[in-house]
């Protein structure tokens, strides 16, 4: 007896030409497909990932869309309430300011990031001494913790005695509150953030490593000095990989948590993320909602507004990137 | 070659079902010795309380000695909310939670804590043991939901070295006088390179305090049934207003912000041991760290109603409570273990033990505030050796603030409406909105959220 699962399987799409006409004969090659021996071994070799995906992805995904539109707390029955949690998501001062503040990050973190991690990725790529070591230095703040990167960021920044403001003070720079000033709470994250940016390094470099080097040599006889060999043959080049990164950090950076968790813990601004909440990003609060003031239903809801303003941002950008991004089509 | 000829045979089916007695012989035998097992004993898991001190070892130790059939399974550290949550949710509940009081209401009011009346009824079990207000903490809608442990008690430290240094007699004092208060606490404060070095005085209103001086100016921020917020009376903008005209004779509140990010309450380099803040409102718990310097000039003080000579005190603190889900004998051995917890003579063994402990480092013992009525009295006159007239006092001390402890509303929107008022403290201290807009704006918060709660099918 077949399962149900085998049941479902679709048959790859053959020529109409070479299908079996009768009845008997599509049942016997419909069978004669479900039961080969390559399909039962792909089942077989995609089965955990199948089930994982249905348990732990597809299910809790349905379910958190149906909460979405409940008053849940988790231990008691959820109660249908419409729209009501979108609703309320209009009058929350708290989700204005968490989405203020995550929106703000990713226009100030993404396009600082990119920049440097090529810089970077240049430095790395180019026949220098010691290279190996270069890229682990660079690399390994990505494998540090980040609570470990939180705690040494703080004192960094601190405003009273901080290793930043102590540099900027040598050269007659009074450094501002970074982690006590709400308006500098976000660049401190940002800088901070630009320490750990070693996969985009990596990404970067592997991209640069693959450009092929006739065209750097076709360009130097044609008397394109370095910046323009940069301009015109690297960047388009490494486009689409350059692309794929600011996809990549953007939705990293909407979904920014455990640092700003780390850096500005509640219980020292007395239940705010940071002073008047500038720390408090997207997640946080949805997950504060979650499991502090047991709104798994407000929380779900908060979840798909984030997943849709993710969609409406990452489809822009592979708008603009059509006419930016060089691609072996155009 | 010859086949040798087998001396018996043994048929396909009988060896089916020799095979089959077999494994049910096995799966009986292993279930009488599961039950045997069981039976000699329970293992109940304890979350958010830890056995990594000699307190807690003593106590546990008091209770497997008159229970040595539960096996204890403890998690320490703070309580994790989050796998609390999904824990009872699926119906595979630790057995016993030591909750913040002040979560009680919360946990109760979404049928996460069952209460334990039955079982206390069950026992005679005598609730009078404890101090009346930690069991009016546990209560929600007429039921007790836990047991009582630990109490923390805000009191006045005053560093005695810096009020010497500005020229200030101690014995002028007056706590009740919001006025003097702010004059000193401008005149303690030290200011070097543009950088504060010392606060004066810190009143601890944007950690949560705005309870204590609302108190202290004669009004409760929610009414007792829970139903009501306060926070936009006059008395409260009063007291916010000179919690912030205190912070502002001081540099303001970013300054002391940036100051307070560089101390560290918990090290031997504790501001008030050293000096670096002159008066503040704290738990006091304090004494056990400040200990390291037993010449330390400190005094502590109860704190005032304003205006008056009639002390106060915030008080907070724990409990055992037993989730929902927990059943049979895995209840009845999770009661035990609370009502073990306890007892009078699990305290006094883990003080002793406490004791022992600082002997054996060569610091001097600090009691702390159990719960136990009889335990602390005990352990405060005969365990307690006197370390110096500022710790004497101390320990004292905390008979008379037990007398007039207040404790805040911990109902099912508790830490919702904390959430709130720690913004519009912050808000009003940092100038973003004047105190009277800010808890305007936290009055309609937080009634709303008492509301909406209330909304909710079956909540009423």
């Amino acid at each position: 007896m077949h399962s149900e699962s085998e049941r479902t399987i679709t048959p790859a799409p053959i020529p109409s030409a070479r299908r079996p006409q009768t009845s008997a004969g599509r049942r016997r090659w419909l069978n004669g497909l479900r039961w080969n021996e390559e399909t039962r071994a792909g089942l077989v070799f995609v089965s955990p990932f199948l089930f994982g995906f249905i348990v732990f992805t597809a299910i809790p995904l349905i379910a958190s869309l149906y909460f979405s539109f409940t008053a849940y707390d988790v231990l008691n029955p959820p109660v249908w309430i419409g729209l009501d949690n979108y609703q309320r998501m209009l009058t929350d001062e708290r989700f204005s300011k968490t989405l203020f503040n995550t929106l703000y990050f990713v226009v100030l973190h993404v396009p600082t990031a990119i920049p440097i991690s090529l810089t970077l990725a240049l430095m790395l790529n180019a026949r220098i001494r010691g290279l190996g070591i270069w890229r682990t230095i660079f690399y390994l703040p990505q494998v540090t913790p980040a609570i470990a990167v939180g705690i040494l960021w703080l004192r960094i920044l601190s405003p009273q005695n901080g290793l930043l403001n102590q540099g900027l003070a040598l050269i007659g720079i009074n450094g501002p509150a970074w982690t006590i000033d709400a308006d500098w709470v976000k660049p401190a994250l940002v800088i901070m953030k630009s320490w750990s940016l070693g996969w985009i390094v990596i990404v970067l470099l592997a991209a640069l490593q693959q450009v092929p080097k006739d065209l750097y040599e076709a360009s130097i006889v044609d008397g394109a000095n370095s910046l323009q060999r940069f301009r015109f043959v690297t960047l388009p080049m490494i486009s689409n990989v350059i692309f794929f990164t600011f996809v990549m950090l953007t939705i990293f950076s909407l979904n920014i948590f455990t640092e700003p968790l780390v850096m500005f813990p509640p219980q020292v601004f007395g239940g705010q993320m940071g002073p008047q909440d500038s720390a408090l990003f997207y997640v946080l609060y949805l997950f504060d909602q979650a499991f502090r003031n047991f709104r798994m239903g407000y929380a779900s809801a908060l979840a798909w507004v984030l997943f849709l303003v993710t969609i409406v941002i990452v489809t822009v950008q592979t708008i603009v990137s059509r006419r930016l991004v060089y691609t072996e089509n155009n | 070659m010859s086949r040798i000829k087998p001396l018996y045979r043994v048929s396909p089916s009988l060896l089916k079902v020799a095979v089959l007695v077999l494994i049910l012989a096995f799966s009986v035998a292993g279930q009488t010795l599961a039950t045997v097992r069981a039976q000699d004993a329970i293992t109940i898991r304890v979350w958010g309380y830890g056995l990594d001190d000699a307190r807690a070892k003593a106590r546990v130790a008091v209770f497997q000695q008159a229970n040595p059939n539960i096996k204890i399974e403890p998690v320490g550290g703070a309580l994790n909310t989050q796998q609390l949550l999904t824990a009872v949710a699926s119906g595979d509940p630790p057995e016993v939670i030591n909750v913040n009081r002040s979560q009680v209401g919360s946990w109760a009011g979404r049928n996460a804590i069952d209460p334990i009346d039955d079982l206390i009824a069950q026992d005679k079990f005598d609730l009078g043991q404890f101090y009346p207000f930690t069991i009016d903490q546990v209560k929600y809608k007429g039921k007790v939901y836990g047991i009582p442990q630990f109490v923390n008690l805000d009191l006045f430290f005053v560093n005695l070295d810096t009020l010497k240094k500005a020229g200030i007699d101690p014995a002028s004092l007056d706590l009740g006088n919001w006025d003097q208060l702010l004059q000193l606490g401008a005149k303690l404060h030290v200011e070097a390179g543009g950088k504060v070095t010392q606060t004066g005085f810190d009143t601890k209103v944007q950690d949560g305090r705005l309870w204590l001086w609302s108190w202290a100016n004669g009004v409760d921020l929610i009414s007792a049934d829970g139903q009501k917020a306060n926070f936009n009376d006059p008395k409260v903008v009063e007291a916010l207003t000179w919690a912030k005209a205190v912070v502002d004779a001081q540099g303001g509140e970013k300054a002391r912000a940036a100051f307070s990010q560089t101390q560290n309450f918990f090290s031997p380099q504790n501001p008030v041991l050293i000096g670096q803040t002159s008066m503040t409102i704290f738990e006091q718990w304090l004494i056990g760290v400040m200990k390291v310097d037993t010449k330390a000039n400190f005094r502590t003080y109860l704190p005032r109603m304003r205006n008056s000579q009639q002390g106060l005190t915030d008080a907070t603190g724990s409990a055992f409570a037993i989730p929902k889900g927990v059943q049979g004998e895995k209840r009845a051995a999770a009661w035990k273990f609370i009502k073990g917890m306890t007892s009078t003579d699990a305290w006094l063994a883990g003080e002793k033990a406490t004791f022992d402990a600082s002997q054996k480092d060569n610091q001097p013992y600090t009691p702390t505030i159990t719960g136990n009525i009889k335990a602390d009295q005990e352990a405060w006159t005969t365990i307690y050796k006197s370390i110096s007239p500022a710790y004497d006092d101390t320990v004292k001390l905390f008979t008379e603030a037990l007398k007039v402890a207040h404790y805040r509303y911990s109902g099912p929107v508790a830490s919702e409406i904390n959430d709130y008022m720690t913004a519009a403290v912050n808000d009003a201290l940092q100038g973003v909105k004047t105190p009277q807009v800010a808890l305007d704006d936290l009055q309609k918060k937080a009634q709303q959220a008492i509301d909406d709660y209330n909304k909710q099918p079956g909540n009423h």
